[in-house]
């Protein structure tokens, strides 16, 4: 078992759904997102065939992460966030999160949140194939 | 942690814990009973507020309970045993004569729900009176309002759907509010001096998806 030193991030997973940041009983989580279009994908087989009209196919949304922030002053290590995510987009890390000397330093952006989240990441993509 | 489980019984919360009913007028005699059988071992005392689930005979109660474990030969066995006693001016006998340590998670008790341990140690803990102010606030209790999360944006209220566009007019109509917080709608203006009943104030907090009143 993973101590509860802090909770990572694995950014590839992360859709933007608030779940987390809802569930979580300190409000200790912050998300910032858009929605953005994406083109119609319109299958490549069906073009030119009679009766498929290129531009069938409908624009979907899907959310951008933009910021991700977790303020370890506020979180008191439930996990209830890791619980609830749909995607496993978070998760226990061993390591503790570092003393500062201003409570700003305890905000931990996506990047911080992140770090040894790339190889987390390949590793759960490998499970999945 | 999992060294120290041995037989699936660890020493924190058990799925395996036994757990006994206990009515309160028994309390310290079920404690002491099962320290006699061998739950030495005093973990913990907490109390959960049943708000919403009405006991037959008690009515709205708080649920006060004690896990002692029992060190044997096959491991750690954990026993839960439970009392409940009622909401409105809850009081128990205190375990301190029993189990010295408890005097300490019963002053936790004491200063979360006011539940009022006799014979045991009544200084605050936690919580402590503020002056000017009669009786302090209890804060786990259900009908209990965090003033510092109204007046604290909630984080939970962004929707990034919603927030770009598209799903503009759908966002209008519903929206989220966070647990532990009054909802305008449901509880509505008071005037200061009117308490509104616990029940009221209960749902008010609830949370969740929340229908906007047109």
């Amino acid at each position: 078992m993973t101590t509860h030193g802090r909770i990572r991030l694995i950014e590839d997973r992360c859709t933007s759904c608030m779940i987390c940041v809802r569930e979580c009983p300190t409000w200790c989580i912050h998300i910032e997102a858009h929605s953005e279009e994406l083109p119609p994908t319109t299958p490549e087989a069906g073009l030119g065939r009679p009766g498929v009209h290129p531009s069938r196919g409908r624009e979907r949304r899907h959310n951008v992460l933009d910021s991700f922030d977790i303020d370890w002053s506020l979180c008191m290590y439930c996990g209830i966030c890791i619980e609830e995510c749909p995607f496993d987009a978070l998760e226990w890390a061993g390591e503790h999160v570092a003393g500062t000397d201003s409570r700003a330093g305890l905000v931990h952006d996506r990047h911080t949140l992140g770090e040894g989240a790339a190889e987390r990441g390949q590793r759960g993509q490998r499970e999945i194939e | 942690m999992s060294s120290l489980v041995a037989g699936g019984v660890g020493p924190g919360m058990g799925p395996d814990d036994e757990v006994r009913e206990v009515p309160a007028a028994e309390w310290v005699s079920g404690v002491s009973g099962a320290l006699a059988e061998g739950f030495t071992w005093f973990d913990s005392l907490h109390a959960v507020d049943e708000f919403g689930r009405p006991h037959p005979e008690l009515g709205e109660h708080f649920r006060v309970l004690c896990r002692l474990v029992r060190w044997g030969e096959q491991g750690p066995a954990g026993l839960q045993l439970h009392t409940r006693i009622a909401r409105e001016d809850p009081i128990l006998p205190s375990l301190g004569e029993i189990i010295p340590g408890a005097t300490w998670h019963e002053r936790e008790a004491h200063d979360f729900f006011g539940i009022t341990f006799t014979g045991g140690d009544s200084r605050p803990l936690l919580v402590h009176q503020a002056a000017g102010v009669a009786e302090p606030l209890r804060p786990l209790r259900k009908d209990v309002v965090l003033a510092a999360r109204v007046t604290r944006p909630w984080p939970g209220a962004r929707d990034p759907e919603a927030d770009s566009g598209a799903g503009r007019a759908q966002a209008s109509r519903r929206r989220m509010a966070p647990a532990g917080v009054p909802d305008l709608d449901l509880w509505g203006a008071r005037a200061e001096g009117d308490p509104a009943p616990a029940d009221e104030v209960v749902q008010a907090l609830q949370g969740g998806r929340v229908r906007r009143r047109r």
